[in-house]
């Protein structure tokens, strides 16, 4: 079956995972996303990395408390995101 | 959700869509305020604009304590809610904000100008009531829906 429409980037689980918890969201701190995901420190970095190359999510350290760093994404990455849903729905046949 | 190579079946399509739902409703409680933040935050936004109207001499005090309250909520939470998730949200919030500034300004020419002492107090009444109207409205659709999208803000 053709991965037309799915974004290879988003696809990958945990990606996809952190897309849709970010998705409704203005942002999340990283603390939040670890637990409520239910990954390790490391898998949710390295994912989180591969998404800030890609351009769809950013991170920035709190005002206030520089050991908290918020994660939000991006317009490209609410783009991308929007588009891979759209695509499962129509393989699912939900369109 | 399966390996990059070869796309999904329409079952593990669908799977992965409600996957996607979970994790964005646990997402919306995550983010979503409660209705006592929504009643302080109307109170607050109400007693500004009173403070503002009388010129009184603590409304700065009134506006820093709002915004640290703001701070601390969202920090409390780990996560905040996307307040206008779609463009035409944009279109319901903006007049209601200027609705708001029109009351705010009625009220102090009312005082101002016409002598009306109460003014400021009916003007930030109704901006409290009317704030925690459009906050209560937004958690309840929000927490209603469940499933966004994940669409752009703007």
């Amino acid at each position: 079956m053709s991965l037309a429409g799915l974004d290879p980037v988003v696809h990958e689980p945990t990606r996809l995972r952190i897309c849709a918890f970010l998705a409704p969201l203005e942002e999340a701190e990283f603390g939040a996303l670890r637990e409520e995901l239910a990954v390790s420190e490391s898998v949710l970095s390295k994912h989180f990395s591969r998404l800030e190359a890609e351009g769809y999510a950013k991170r920035r350290r709190d005002v206030f408390d520089g050991r908290r760093v918020w994660a939000s994404l991006t317009r490209t990455g609410r783009l991308a995101f929007t588009a891979h849903v759209g695509a499962l729905r129509e393989i699912a046949g939900l369109v | 959700m399966t390996d990059e190579r070869v796309g999904p079946s329409p079952q593990q399509a669908s799977d992965t869509l409600e996957t996607i739902a979970a994790v964005q409703v646990v997402a919306l409680h995550r983010g979503q305020y409660s209705r006592g933040f929504a009643t302080l935050i109307s109170l607050w936004a109400g007693l500004l604009a009173i403070a503002v109207g009388l010129e009184a001499p603590w409304m700065l005090a009134v506006l820093f304590a709002g915004v640290f309250a703001l701070v601390f909520a969202r920090r409390r939470l780990g996560a905040w809610v996307q307040e206008v998730p779609t463009r035409g949200g944009v279109w319901v919030v903006l007049p209601l904000g200027l609705l708001f500034g029109a009351v705010f300004i009625l009220g102090n020419v009312a005082r101002q100008d016409l002598g009306i002492a109460g003014a400021p107090y009916v003007a930030g009444s109704t901006i409290a009531v009317g704030l925690y109207s459009l906050m209560e409205w937004a958690r309840r659709s929000r927490l209603a829906a469940g499933t966004p999208s994940g669409r752009p803000a703007s």
